[in-house]
């Protein structure tokens, strides 16, 4: 936990350096260690979960998906620090048994300079989880309650970022049967996941675990949706890189003594003008002409060597010391 | 010849890429999301 001051001082230094808006959110699983905790450990683990919100409001995190694991102390414990949370935390379909209505917020919606970016949280069923809830509370899955919620806000945002605890498999699928999720940072991973565009409009990405990392990605979103895989780029340089062979090749066409060198150029010619060929082919293809969505993405580490965030880490320290005077350590 | 060629290479070249100062210039719309999932209530190895 010591490590949250550090972190807070890279998310405080990077809201700084930006020239753009920033949104700081978390995918989900950042309260405990597992689906239930131990009643040895409760309040040890109560203790933790409130520093961390409180460090989560000293970093102005706007959002946070509730994960499996964050209804460990219960919905009702959660609820407690959502009160206390200066954050969203977000989840669609956990819903009160009786009205039907989510009882976290479903979803945040943020303007960021012109532009307005909707998050939607998605908590994961687990058998663990609905033992858990009891009779008070429900959890649907999300073919039920998310392509009709997606649908209503793509039509005032620009941008949907979804935050869940459902696996990357089912990610997904969610992405094929939601095009309109831009993006998706599933709540449990155990290593840096590079963003990568899963169908044509969505792109998935997560940070390691145990907060070693912070995941930075900047995004310039098009009406389109689509992003853009970089092969425009591509067909430039592969159009530049058959220039040259060209000229090579008329060098060595009248040189006998080069026959050798010039056979293997002609072969590399006769292949790259292929590849040429099948990529001008692809963008033919694409239905529009429309610009795409572009982004750059990558993941800072969180040394122990940066310097700390003085009010995390009184947060931390004095959570600390709680934890060392609660009884069952 | 040649180097005229190799400029015309060149030129080609650039002619395809995205200026890398035109999203600023333009004031292309953007922002930056600052991420972090999987904390698990650890504590974590900086600590």
């Amino acid at each position: 936990m010591g490590g949250l001051s550090k972190k807070a001082f890279q998310v405080e230094e990077n809201r700084r350096d930006s020239n753009l808006p920033v949104l700081v959110i978390d995918g989900g699983a950042l309260l405990f260690r597992s689906e239930q905790t131990d009643p040895d450990q409760a309040g040890q683990a109560g203790i933790i979960a409130t520093a961390l919100v409180d460090s989560y409001n000293l970093m102005a995190y706007d959002a946070v998906g509730v994960s499996s694991r964050d209804l460990a102390g219960g919905v009702e414990f959660l609820l407690a620090l959502q009160d206390r949370a200066k954050f969203a935390w977000l989840s669609a379909n956990l819903l009160d048994q009786k009205t039907g209505r989510p009882i976290f917020k479903p979803y945040l919606e943020i303007p960021a300079g012109n532009l307005r970016v909707a998050v939607v949280g998605l908590t994961d069923p687990t058998a663990e989880l609905r033992a858990e809830i009891g009779g008070d509370y429900q959890l649907v899955e999300w073919p039920k309650i998310l392509p009709g919620l997606i649908e209503t806000l793509q039509e005032r945002n620009d941008f949907i970022i979804l935050l869940t605890g459902y696996s990357t498999a089912n990610s997904r699928k969610i992405a094929a049967t939601c095009p309109q999720i831009n993006l998706i940072i599933p709540a449990f991973s155990v290593t840096n996941r590079p963003p990568e565009i899963i169908s044509d409009t969505t792109m998935l990405t997560q940070t390691s675990r145990k907060g070693e990392y912070l995941g930075v990605l900047t995004i310039h979103p098009k009406a389109s949706g689509r992003w853009d895989r970089g092969e425009k780029e591509l067909l430039a340089m592969k159009r530049h890189e058959l220039v040259i062979l060209n000229r090579q090749e008329e060098r060595f066409r009248d040189q006998p003594e080069s026959q050798g060198r010039y056979r293997q150029l002609l072969e590399k010619i006769d292949k790259l003008g292929g590849q040429v060929k099948a990529l001008e082919a692809e963008l033919l293809k694409r239905p529009t002409r429309e610009a795409e969505s572009t982004f750059t993405g990558r993941f800072i580490a969180i040394k122990p060597s940066l310097p700390d965030d003085r009010e995390v880490l009184g947060v931390i320290d004095r959570a600390k010391e709680l934890v060392a005077e609660s009884p069952g350590k | 010849m040649g180097r005229i060629g190799a400029l015309l290479s060149l030129l080609i070249y650039l002619c395809g890429q995205p200026c890398p100062l035109a999203a600023a210039a333009t004031g292309e719309a953007g922002f930056t999301i600052l991420y972090s999932n999987t904390i698990n209530g650890e504590t974590d190895p900086c600590g």
